[in-house]
């Protein structure tokens, strides 16, 4: 199970930057596919949804570090699964939130490794089918960083959340409070990068209107 | 004040200034220093591409530009000033042009000679050398790709 | 030969292909460079080059270059459109250098700024409403993606098409007042998602109202400082529940 979770984990990663862009790295997929491979998909979406909010707001804008969502998605779910119930609802979602910044530091990590490889290149002779060559195992190296930030993070998080599962205090409404309490920053956050109060403030408040209206429905 | 930051980013008005700063400092006007662009209209027209409706840019050579500091200080439009190189930084800031402001370092790319500082910045002895005359002048000087990220001070990037 | 028309020369459609993995090689020293240079190896190809001038096509389009992905292709047929005509080496330069702040700019607020969000809010209003997962997730894909690939391809034939000239006619596509339009959708499903929240989750039951008004100052929070509140944000919700945990239920 964790090879195909590892698996997983490298395509996701390839499809945040080096291939295709899809965005189905972000977590509220990524989490739902995890979920999937490991027999419960609503718990998966539960997951990726929770998850998703902490990352909505910030975008990865001209190319700096950014967490990486699509790894840390597979290895919250798989956290979530390992611990069960609701510590691992709370666990699952500290293993997305770390694992996503160490996977951006992995990134990080990779773009050095890449540049160099390039500085190698053009410090000799550049031909057609070496670039094609470096171009093509940048790739490969970016799936083989995904898989291993996956596979290490599964095992140590698991474990980790196997020790402290029986400990979590707090019942499941102020668990979930507690999260979107968290997350209301980041919803806050995404209001100014539409534009802010002064300009979006009709129609923000339309949809909350709606909202709560719908919710009581 | 009004000039609401200095910036010495290679690309001048892009994603990370339009998107990350531009709301942010709630920014209305760039005004790009640059000699050899100030002169070449087509250049300018690609640059302008990028900007928000709500904000508008100049590009001006950097003896305009320092003729202009005041002005634009005193000016309600909430401005970025951007140059290419750590040059033109010290060009405007001639004369105590910038003296007790901050300038921010938001991208400077591998070139030959340069070596990585953040990665984000590579400088060069060049740069190195700008970089401490703008401190001499009473600059504040620190590197920053977004606001959400870490400064960076300048001795922390020459050390 | 190049179709005058559409500016589509041989080897146009293999360079598209490879424009989806043009950030295969991401790196900090050109960021795109090598990915561009990566895909512009079909159409020198077919233009005849082989051997030692081949490689040093390739080498003069390895320079840095950044660019929005979705956009980058854009730059890529503008760029072959010129050298089509004969521009030379030090005005692609020039173009590349200006065009790539600006283009990285409108993809970055058009796409990472609100496509992306709203079309993520839309799945996150479906979820909470309770559809089954197959139907946020599909829905997601589906409508992100007809907006993603039709920037694609938009870009690239733009760029095919108007060569050096591009840069007059994305001004007239008013992209960023499309951005505008999103914004505003998206801020409409933000409202709806976090009216949801409120009488949901926050109701005076259960678990009270207390953590309603702290959601309320969390998303003023939020709203004030916009993305320099985000990572400590994360950082003290990863401390309260790990904190929680290690404490435990004594």
């Amino acid at each position: 199970m964790s090879v195909s979770l590892a698996v997983l984990g490298g395509l996701l990663a390839l499809d945040a930057t080096s291939v295709g862009q899809f965005m189905v790295s972000r977590p509220l997929v990524a989490a739902t596919l995890a979920g999937w491979c490991l027999g419960d998909p609503a718990l998966g979406l539960q997951i990726g949804a929770i998850l998703e909010l902490f990352y909505l707001a910030g975008v990865p804008a001209g190319g700096s570090r950014v967490p990486e969502t699509g790894p840390a998605s597979v290895v919250a779910v798989a956290v979530a699964v390992s611990a069960g119930g609701l510590a691992g609802l709370a666990l699952g979602l500290v293993a997305g939130l770390v694992v996503a910044e160490l996977g951006g530091m992995t990134v990080g990590l990779q773009r050095h490794l890449v540049g160099d490889l390039f500085d190698r290149i053009e410090a000799g002779s550049v031909t057609a089918p070496k670039i094609t060559g470096a171009h093509l195992s940048s790739i490969l190296l970016d799936f083989v960083r995904g898989a291993a930030v996956t596979a290490v993070t599964v095992v140590v998080g698991s474990w980790l959340s196997g020790v402290l599962v029986s400990r979590w205090p707090l019942p499941y409404e102020t668990t979930v409070a507690l999260v979107l309490v968290g997350a209301s920053v980041h919803l806050g956050a995404l209001l100014k990068g539409f534009g802010g109060w002064q300009s979006r403030r009709a129609v923000f408040l339309v949809g909350l209107v709606a909202g709560v209206v719908g919710a009581y429905l | 004040m009004s000039v609401v930051l200095y910036r010495i980013d290679e690309r001048l008005i892009h994603g990370q200034v339009v998107m990350g700063w531009g709301p942010e400092l709630e920014v209305e006007h760039y005004v790009v220093v640059d000699d050899e662009l100030a002169t070449t209209e087509w250049e300018q027209d690609l640059y302008r591409l990028g900007l928000p409706d709500t904000a508008t840019a100049d590009f001006l050579t950097v003896q305009e530009a320092r003729a202009r500091l005041s002005e634009l200080d005193a000016a309600s439009q909430r401005t970025v000033v951007l140059t290419r190189t750590v040059a033109a930084m010290n060009g405007l800031a001639e004369r105590s042009g910038l003296r007790g402001r901050e300038v921010n370092l938001g991208g400077l790319h591998h070139a030959a000679g340069r070596t990585e500082r953040v990665p984000y910045v590579y400088l060069g002895p060049a740069e190195v050398e700008g970089l401490q005359a703008l401190a001499a002048e009473g600059v504040e000087i620190s590197a920053r790709d977004l606001p959400g990220s870490r400064a960076v001070t300048l001795e922390a990037l020459l050390g | 030969m190049t179709n005058l028309e559409t500016g589509k020369p041989p080897g146009w459609m293999s360079s598209f292909l490879r424009l989806f993995v043009i950030q295969g090689s991401w790196n900090y020293r050109s960021m795109l460079g090598s990915g561009f240079a990566y895909c512009m190896i079909p159409l020198l190809r077919r233009r005849g080059l082989s051997g030692h001038e081949l490689d040093e096509a390739v080498r003069s389009h390895m320079g840095p270059f950044n660019a929005h992905p979705y956009l980058a292709g854009l730059v890529l047929g503008a760029v072959a459109r010129m050298e089509g005509g004969g521009t030379d080496t030090q005005s692609i330069e020039r173009f590349k250098r200006a065009i790539q702040g600006s283009l990285g700019g409108l993809g970055d607020v058009l796409i990472w700024g609100a496509w992306l969000p709203a079309t993520l809010l839309l799945a996150l209003v479906l979820t909470w409403a309770g559809a089954p997962p197959w139907i946020p997730v599909g829905v997601f894909l589906i409508v992100y993606n007809s907006g993603h690939l039709a920037l694609r391809w938009w870009g690239y034939s733009q760029g095919l098409q108007h060569g050096k000239d591009v840069g007059v006619r994305v001004r007239g596509a008013e992209l960023s007042r499309l951005s505008q339009r999103v914004f505003s959708g998206g801020a409409l499903l933000l409202g709806i998602l976090t009216g949801a929240f409120l009488v949901s989750r926050f109701a005076a039951e259960n678990p009270g109202a207390l953590w309603s008004f702290a959601a309320i100052a969390a998303f003023g929070v939020g709203l004030k400082f916009g993305h320099r509140a985000l990572r400590g944000t994360t950082l003290v919700l990863v401390l309260v529940i790990t904190l929680l945990t290690a404490l435990g239920n004594v």
